[in-house]
């Protein structure tokens, strides 16, 4: 691989770690604590919403978090030619 | 029976089904000691280091600790859970393609630097010792329970179990066990969870259970109206004793950040899991495996906040107002343990919970929360056993996993010895070879490669692993180029860029043999190394 598709493939990498760390972020720190006062006043179910995000979604979430990630970077292998067989 | 003499049996019986499966798997594997390795799908790994990951604090702990904080307890919950998300994204993989065996000779070869070493070495030894400590404090608590003694001597006991199982354990380094002890743990979580959240909402799935309304059963343990929402009722409660509601947060919003941001960060260092990510064969699995992990984790880690409000629940209902005469039996057992006590202060003969220190009677540790819920969960008494036997599992197994880190790091690098020799066996039954690859100083000082800078994908990325063993032998047409540019770090017959090949290679027991093909492009194997 030339250095230009090595640089490519290592832009698209930290552009898929920086998007999936920003929700990551944006869940756990920003739903389930900073802004769970305001999201409780939310309901689902038998849920305030700040709690649920810390007790249960935010776990949800990060489970769905690992699993695109591991998706997004062997769709970005196979698209370089990298993947490993 | 008793429910002691059925813990006994349980926990006898889970401990032969790990011994079981360990030689099962064993004496299959040791035809093809090296190639049984690639036959473990991450999914299996993934389950492995599930049970690795889960530990004392997250079985026995983390659920009484989150009935105690309510929605602050959401640091730990997310704390644990979200490091695996740092851990999975920009550690395992990159650790993995690096292709060192422990995170200290990462760091050293990474920066050049010994010093970098030593201090990486060292933080590892800090954690690890500070979480062994950890284990063998719930591992403790456990026998206090079941031996009828006081915690401190518990915890000698527990001490002298993860030594036994440590010094007997090359099962630790057998996934399949591995893979028995996850179900072990689950199922021992999970039982008496469903059989509260059927009890008191009607829902078996206990996630789902603490957003349901209760049913008339419970709506008459927590003294509300049918109906009414579980995590309500609880409110409801908590005020009528002068805490704060259960769902509301009440530590400052900083503390929760600070909480949750540490025990993320330190999650994804965890040494005994890291070790697993540089054995794997591929680093697509070491992404799967990070990813299968975390699915498995997140089973229990999602059951703990309703086991958490279930045993608030059942600790108020069973306690607050009650004579002590007529204290539960949970209590009393408990109470022999010293980790559960009654002051009267007010005279009156009955138990009082309340927010108030100065009447508050009841003092119960948070540590007891998970067997006492299933106890008052009034499940079977071979359940009861089975979450000893879990906590038991989940204890002894990340001991004894931290306990090996330790051993390793001590007798590896530091010691000038040959690296990953020792730590390689503890992870996780991919157990590699000992590397030829050496540790001299020399090699790291005059002659060190240059470490990749930035995450390349080149195509050199496997092939050359794969040809290191030949250019290793010299019989690669690369070899002795790349010889001439690295004198120094080549104590034997190979060039430093086979170095980080065949450790690389052989970190995946040697599977290199047979890739001859690949073995081809000799020029790769130099480019990989400073690529």
């Amino acid at each position: 691989m030339n250095p230009d598709r090595q640089r490519a493939y290592w832009r698209r990498n930290l552009l898929y770690v920086g998007v999936l760390l920003a929700v990551w972020a944006a869940v756990s720190y920003g739903a389930a604590i900073l802004f769970a006062d305001a999201l409780d006043t939310v309901r689902l179910a038998g849920f305030p919403l700040g709690f649920w995000f810390g007790h249960q979604g935010a776990i949800l979430v990060f489970v769905l978090l690992v699993g695109v990630y591991v998706r997004l970077m062997n769709g970005l292998d196979r698209r370089f030619g990298v993947y490993e067989e | 029976m008793g429910a002691n003499g059925w813990t006994w049996l349980v926990v006898a019986a889970t401990f032969a089904l790990y011994v079981a499966v360990a030689l099962w798997s064993k004496a299959r594997s040791t035809a093809e000691y090296y190639v049984a390795d690639r036959s473990i799908s991450p999914i299996v790994n993934g389950l492995a280091t599930g049970a690795d990951w889960m530990s004392a604090a997250s079985f026995l702990s983390m659920a009484g600790l989150v009935a105690v904080t309510g929605r602050d307890g959401a640091a730990y919950l997310m704390g644990w859970t979200g490091g695996y998300v740092l851990l999975a994204v920009l550690l395992a993989p990159y650790l993995r393609k690096y292709g060192k065996y422990t995170v200290p000779q990462f760091v050293g070869e990474r920066y050049y630097s010994g010093g970098a070493r030593l201090l990486a070495l060292a933080l590892a030894l800090l954690i690890s010792f500070t979480y062994v400590v950890a284990q063998v404090r719930g591992v403790g608590v456990v026998f206090a329970r079941f031996l009828d003694v006081s915690v401190g001597t518990g915890v000698l006991w527990a001490a002298a179990a993860v030594l036994l199982y440590t010094v007997l354990g090359g099962m630790k380094g057998i996934t399949h066990a591995q893979v028995a002890q996850y179900a072990v743990i689950v199922v021992a979580f999970l039982l008496p969870a469903i059989a509260a959240s059927s009890r008191l909402t009607g829902n078996p799935v206990p996630p789902l259970g603490l957003g349901s309304t209760l049913t008339a059963a419970g709506a008459a343990e927590l003294g509300s109206a049918p109906g009414v929402h579980l995590l309500g009722a609880i409110d409801r409660v908590s005020v009528d004793l002068g805490f704060p509601p259960y769902t509301s947060g009440w530590r400052p919003r900083q503390d929760v950040l600070a909480v949750a941001a540490v025990l993320m960060f330190g999650t994804a260092g965890l040494p005994h899991i890291l070790v697993r990510f540089f054995t794997v064969p591929k680093i697509r699995d070491a992404r799967a495996t990070a990813a299968w992990a975390l699915v498995f984790i997140a089973v229990l880690y999602l059951t703990a906040p309703a086991v958490a409000a279930f045993a608030r629940a059942g600790l108020v209902s069973t306690v607050n107002g009650v004579a002590y005469d007529e204290r539960p039996e949970w209590f009393r057992r408990w109470e022999r343990t010293g980790l559960a006590s009654f002051v009267d202060r007010d005279g009156d003969g009955r138990m009082t919970l309340a927010a108030d220190p100065e009447r508050n009677e009841v003092r119960v540790d948070p540590d007891v929360l998970v067997i006492a819920h299933a106890e008052l969960a009034g499940v079977a008494p071979w359940v009861v056993g089975l979450v000893a036997a879990g906590a038991l599992a989940a204890g002894l197994s990340t001991a004894a996993g931290l306990l090996l880190v330790i051993a390793s790091r001590t007798t590896s690098c530091a010691a000038g010895s040959r690296p990953g020799s020792g730590s390689a066996p503890s992870s996780g039954g991919r157990a590699a070879p000992p590397p030829r690859w050496r540790c001299s100083p020399r090699c790291s000082r005059s002659g060190r490669r240059a470490p990749s800078r930035r995450w390349s994908p080149s195509r050199s990325a496997s092939p050359p692993r794969r040809s290191s063993r030949r250019s290793s032998r010299g019989s690669s047409g690369g070899a002795p180029r790349a010889r001439a540019r690295w004198p120094a770090c080549w104590p034997g017959s190979r060039s430093p860029s086979a170095t980080w090949a065949s450790s690389a290679g052989s970190t995946r027991g040697g599977r290199g043999r047979g890739a001859g093909g690949s073995a081809s492009r000799p020029k790769a194997s130099a480019r990989s190394a400073s690529s």
